[in-house]
């Protein structure tokens, strides 16, 4: 038998660094381990002492790409704390917020992170080589997503206009109005994309996976809910640190979070999807079913189509909710301020993101935690890498190696703040 | 299309990873509405637009390529891509090379681009930038300034 090592030193197209390590003794994976994400400690720990008040603005610095799911849960959790109520204007335009950050980050996903790979390209720089206009139809949706999270929030990245209680100004419905023409324009988009990423070719590729998500009676979640699983989890999010929890598990060196008493889940669009699909409205789930993407979809290659499904939801629901815009006062609620602990839980493009926060009696934070998607997803992608090896392993390191981060990719993973590098080794003995 | 356009790229929370805002702000203090200067976290959109609006760029970012900390450096990237030992090392999502190599690719890359580049050392979160790294500032500001004096008729524009 015989030994192969293959390193490399960064997973390309993930947002930041990260690397694997697998080990195959005679022909078969006898070990995988995975880090690619670090939890935000800095920020945790950085939160302690400051007033509730700054959370949205201090998380949104966590991740240049979902800052507005990090406002979302901040400002939920603060509100829960301090016992806020917001008005039905508000909640409606961190749904239109949310939009936008859903289709900016959807769509830098779809196009740019991981189109190439079910293209066979290196990079989509390589693919823009070949496929311009495909090129280009991304980047004119992103653009789109970028502006409603602009016009909304003040700016595309590490928005200014959120507080907690609501936003620090809200724009007549007037102001909108490029901005819903725009919206006009990428529902054709969205829909291209949902048809194109349908057409790519997906490795049959599915495992049982514990499902988690938040879930609303009746709308597709952004920021409340109840978490919910397909194997019968229905809890309130207050209840989150009762069923979730990072452990040190015995094959792997990093914490990893679990479901207690049930092991590695699965959080994101995929979950969302399968969990939500009667929340989606009518044109969504008809194109859904013209692409023959209806759940149940366990295929987490999937994912590509069901992150384009939720864009082209994105685009729908930002236009109800403009067209449904009246209001502008009061742009924010307040209240006194309390003792308390909140909790917030959002669905981040990535999955579900959730916030605690202790509160003394003047505001300050006492103690924060935060545990974001890719946090959670950590068990769940080691565990499909130890599969898909399995089932790879006569490729050469190098196509083994491309594969391999195409099912990392699977999960968008978002190590922004990752702060080590790994190696990734793969050790074949006989 | 306006004139000249500087763009700083970084990430005020990262350490070293702040020196191209940091570049951006001195810029802007010292020539106020003479200069346009943009801020960047080094998003993809938003840098292909500020690429559309300019014929003469210069970028301004944060480099890890062996050399000393606080070094700055410049290339041409009009023709050629960044060199593969040069390439920026930042908590961006697409990195400012491949941002650059994608315009380029669609079309969309001003007639002249430079980047202005400052070797660093920590990019931990939290951090303040080096020290070393502060006191490249003025250098790179000048460096900037020295690119957009250059005379793109000039065949040895800098």
């Amino acid at each position: 038998m015989t030994s192969r090592t293959i390193e490399v030193d960064y997973l390309a197209r993930v947002e930041g660094e990260g690397g694997m390590s697998v080990r195959i003794r005679g022909g078969k994976v006898e070990d995988v381990q995975l880090r690619i994400f670090e939890p935000p400690r800095f920020f945790e720990a950085f939160l302690r002492g400051r007033a509730g008040s700054e959370a949205p603005d201090i998380t949104a610095r966590i991740c240049g790409i979902c800052p507005v799911a990090y406002q979302m849960s901040a400002v939920h959790a603060i509100e829960a704390a301090l016992g806020l109520e917001i008005t039905p204007t508000i909640r409606e335009l961190r749904r239109l917020l949310y939009c936008g950050e859903w289709i900016e980050s959807h769509i830098l996903h779809v196009y740019m992170l991981h189109a190439p790979d079910f293209l066979g390209y290196e990079s989509a720089i390589h693919m823009a080589a070949d496929h311009k206009d495909v090129v280009e139809r991304g980047l004119a949706l992103k653009k789109i997503g970028n502006a409603i999270v602009e016009t909304l929030a003040g700016r595309a990245i590490h928005p200014i206009n959120v507080r907690v209680g609501g936003f620090h100004r809200i724009l007549p419905r007037h102001a909108f109005r490029e901005l819903r023409a725009q919206l006009q324009e990428a529902l054709g988009l969205a829909e291209t994309t949902v048809r194109w990423c349908a057409q790519l070719d997906f490795p049959e590729f599915e495992r049982d996976y514990e499902l988690v998500a938040l879930h609303h009676p009746d709308e597709y979640p952004f920021n409340e809910g109840r978490i919910i699983s397909n194997r019968g989890l229905d809890i309130p999010i207050e209840d989150y640190g009762q069923h979730f929890r990072e452990v040190h598990v015995a094959h792997s060196n990093a914490l990893q979070c679990v479901h207690i008493d049930h092991g590695a889940y699965f959080v994101g669009p995929m979950a969302r999807y399968n969990l939500n699909f009667d929340q989606l409205p009518d044109a969504v789930r008809q194109l859904a079913a013209e692409v023959g993407l209806e759940p149940p979809c366990y295929n987490p290659f999937k994912s590509i189509i069901i992150r384009a499904l939720e864009t082209y939801f994105a685009v729908h629901e930002a236009i109800r909710i403009i067209d449904g815009h009246r209001e502008t006062e009061p742009a924010h609620v307040r209240g006194p301020i309390v003792a308390g602990v909140g909790h917030g839980c959002t669905e981040a493009p990535r999955g579900l993101l959730y916030h605690r926060y202790e509160l003394d009696e003047d505001g300050n934070i006492l103690q924060a935690q935060i545990v974001p998607p890719t946090s959670q997803n950590q068990g769940t992608i080691e565990n499909d890498l130890r599969e898909f090896v399995g089932l790879n392993v006569e490729l050469d390191d190098e196509q083994l190696q491309w594969q391999c981060e195409q099912a990392i990719r699977n999960y968008d993973p978002c190590i922004s703040c990752a702060t080590h590098f790994l190696n990734m080794k793969v050790d074949r003995q006989p | 299309m306006s004139g000249p356009l500087v763009i700083g790229i970084g990430n005020a929370l990262r350490g070293d990873d702040a020196i191209g805002l940091r570049v951006a702000a001195a810029l802007r203090g010292r020539a106020g509405d003479n200069l346009r200067v943009h801020e960047s976290n080094g998003d993809l959109t938003q840098l292909l637009d500020d690429f559309a609006s300019t014929q003469d760029l210069v970028l301004v970012d944060a480099i890890v390529s062996g050399r000393e900390a606080g070094e700055v450096c410049s290339f041409d990237l009009s023709r050629d891509p960044l060199p593969v030992e040069a390439q920026p090392n930042s908590s961006h999502v697409f990195s400012l090379a491949q941002v650059v190599e994608m315009a380029r690719t669609l079309g969309r890359l001003p007639a002249r681009v430079h980047l202005v580049g400052i070797e660093i050392g920590s990019v931990r979160t939290g951090a303040p930038m080096g020290e070393a790294i502060e006191s490249a500032v003025d250098v790179a500001v000048e460096r900037v300034h020295a690119h957009l004096r250059a005379d793109p008729k000039d065949p040895t524009h800098a």
